[in-house]
């Protein structure tokens, strides 16, 4: 790993040297064939695609392990249950087959344009991600001792009040780091978001139109740039970008983890 | 009296007396499976194959390489197996010139990408791949001029309206990076202007279909041995793409076998043996005698080249692009 992360950093400092830090990191466009090297649209991609996926998940995740855990019971949270787990196990190309599918027109539909673009791609990760989430949340939301939830009762709550005041306040720090570890698996993702993102290296406001993130960007561009040349240390960047921001975020989830 | 405290040890974690027989007799099971597949999986000392060819390269060239290695190992049971693996010209070109496969099946020309450090290679030049204008059936045009595709790719021509069709947004589909469609697109309709940054991109001549004939507006380029019923066929000036006559469509790729200056006898055979293929044109591969010669220079070409001698303006690519050159 160090020696990876040791040959990102050389190939980067070699590109930022040659090219300039400014063209680089706050270039609108990526377009090697023309020397320009602008990974701006790659981080911007992700960033939106994170959060939406983020906006999309959240609730849906966090509502499905409420009802699975606390408003149901018997058989249909078993059920509710056994359908996370076997969703999460879904592999990512048959989530992007079903966004080409469902989500791409939908987009166009409402938004217009192609469909293709980056509110295509948060939409289908985020729908990606929720059995992930919610499997982790019910996780955290059943580790709640039940006393801390008969005493809210006992002094008059409501199961909404408890809910919200006692349930989900508790489980908190689990509630985060699940949120966290499907950020990090939509971060990561490249199959799906690569099937309906469009590909478009470009950095823009109209987020319905056709984008790219740091993962599709690896893959497109892997192959077609040779190691040794400019191209191919603009993708040797990417990567470590790609490695800061997850590492960042692992960073926090240990910091969870302890403060848990 | 001193107190005699006894400390028990903590008991090692570890499979329960109760299942011990059974994990013991499935470490002999997987010892005994270890064995076999270390038996089955090693090479018999006859009736083996030598070390296989590795070819790479454009996705277009891929169906006919693999039914030429199928016929290949039909013929030549003893000789090398030939393995076929597609990634684009270009991830071709430079994983021949890394050493890494040993041909690259590619529609541009190598010198184009390499310069110099590709003058010497072998070639072997398969015909033209015709690559063919497709839209949306509801646009409502057939057939447009040279300087409206342009404008329709560039983005200048936003509506299908502005040349007398529907009244829908025109949606560019277009192939990534590396594609020797996008090549001839860039360079013969083009001069070298990029196209419009809301294209969508994708990555292989069956998705750049499929998405064609999924959304409204949409205009694409596929290899001609691509065009399905789902997609109305463009018309280019006076041409219009014909399947039975496809050597008069002026859209077209060179496509092509290439390897490094000393190939194997192996691959030597396996390059006159494709190059004896009658039935190119099923794989929508037309035109030209298919005769192995030598990889020209763009300076011999006649093309501009740097001090470097890599290609420069219109014949090639760019700085940006030209791999480390060794070779």
């Amino acid at each position: 790993m160090a020696g990876l992360t040791g040959w990102l950093v050389v190939d980067t400092l070699s590109l930022l040297s040659r090219v300039g830090v400014a063209p680089v990191l706050l270039g609108f466009h990526f377009q090697p064939q023309h020397g320009r090297f602008g990974l701006l649209p790659f981080v911007w991609g992700s960033v939106v695609v994170g959060v939406l996926a983020l906006v999309v998940s959240v609730p849906l995740a966090v509502a499905w392990a409420v009802v699975a855990t606390k408003r149901i019971s018997g058989r249909a949270s078993s059920a509710m249950t056994t359908a996370m787990t076997a969703l999460v196990a879904i592999p990512s190309v048959v989530w992007g087959w079903w966004g080409l599918a469902t989500v791409v027109p939908a987009v166009r539909g409402v938004l217009g344009g192609p469909g293709f673009g980056l509110v295509a791609a948060g939409v289908t990760v985020a729908i990606m991600v929720v059995p992930t989430v919610a499997a982790l949340a019910a996780e955290s939301l059943l580790a709640v001792p039940a006393s801390l939830e008969d005493a809210s009762r006992a002094l008059g709550a409501d199961e909404d009040t408890t809910l919200v005041a006692v349930t989900l306040t508790a489980a908190r720090p689990g509630l985060t780091r699940a949120v966290l570890m499907g950020e990090a698996r939509v971060l990561a993702e490249t199959m799906a978001v690569a099937m309906v993102v469009g590909g478009q290296p470009v950095a823009r406001l109209q987020i319905a139109w056709p984008g790219a993130t740091l993962t599709t960007g690896l893959l497109t561009h892997l192959t077609a740039l040779p190691p040794a040349s400019a191209g191919g240390r603009a993708v040797a960047t990417m990567a470590l970008l790609l490695l800061v921001g997850t590492g960042w975020l692992a960073r926090h989830l240990r910091r969870l983890g302890r403060a848990s | 009296m001193p107190m005699r405290v006894r400390v028990q040890r903590p008991r090692r974690p570890g499979p329960s007396p109760r299942y011990r027989d059974a994990w013991g007799s499935r470490g002999a099971g997987a010892a005994v499976l270890l064995g076999l597949a270390l038996v089955i999986g090693a090479p018999t000392g006859t009736g083996a194959r030598p070390a296989g060819i590795r070819v790479m390269g454009a996705t277009s060239l891929v169906p006919f390489l693999i039914a030429t290695a199928s016929r290949w190992h039909v013929a030549h049971p003893t000789s090398p197996e030939v393995h076929v693996a597609a990634g684009g010209s270009l991830a071709g070109i430079y994983q021949l010139e890394r050493g890494t496969v040993d041909a690259a099946a590619s529609d541009i020309p190598p010198s184009a990408v390499l310069g110099r450090a590709a003058a010497g290679w072998g070639a072997l030049v398969l015909g033209r791949l015709p690559v063919v204008l497709v839209v949306h059936p509801g646009v409502g045009v057939t057939r447009v001029s040279r300087q409206n595709l342009a404008g329709l790719l560039t983005g200048r021509v936003r509506s299908w309206q502005e040349l007398g069709g529907a009244a829908e947004n025109v949606v560019v589909v277009t192939r990534g990076l590396g594609s020797g469609s996008l090549w001839v697109m860039q360079h013969q309709v083009l001069g070298g202007t990029p196209l419009t940054d809301r294209a969508v991109v994708q990555w292989s001549n069956g998705a750049v279909l499929k998405t064609v004939a999924a959304t409204p507006g949409a205009i694409g380029f596929v290899d001609s041995g691509f065009v399905r019923r789902s997609v109305v066929v463009l018309g280019l000036g006076g041409a219009m793409y014909q399947p039975r006559d496809p050597a008069r469509w002026p859209l077209f790729a060179t496509a092509g076998l290439y390897w490094r200056q000393r190939g194997t006898p192996a691959l030597t055979a396996f390059v006159q043996f494709a190059a004896r293929q009658p039935d190119r044109t099923r794989f929508g591969i037309v035109g030209e005698e298919a005769t192995p010669h030598e990889e020209r220079s763009p300076r011999a070409r006649g093309a501009p080249v740097g001090r470097d001698g890599r290609p420069r303006g219109l014949d090639g690519w760019p700085d940006g692009l030209a791999g480390g050159g060794h070779s």
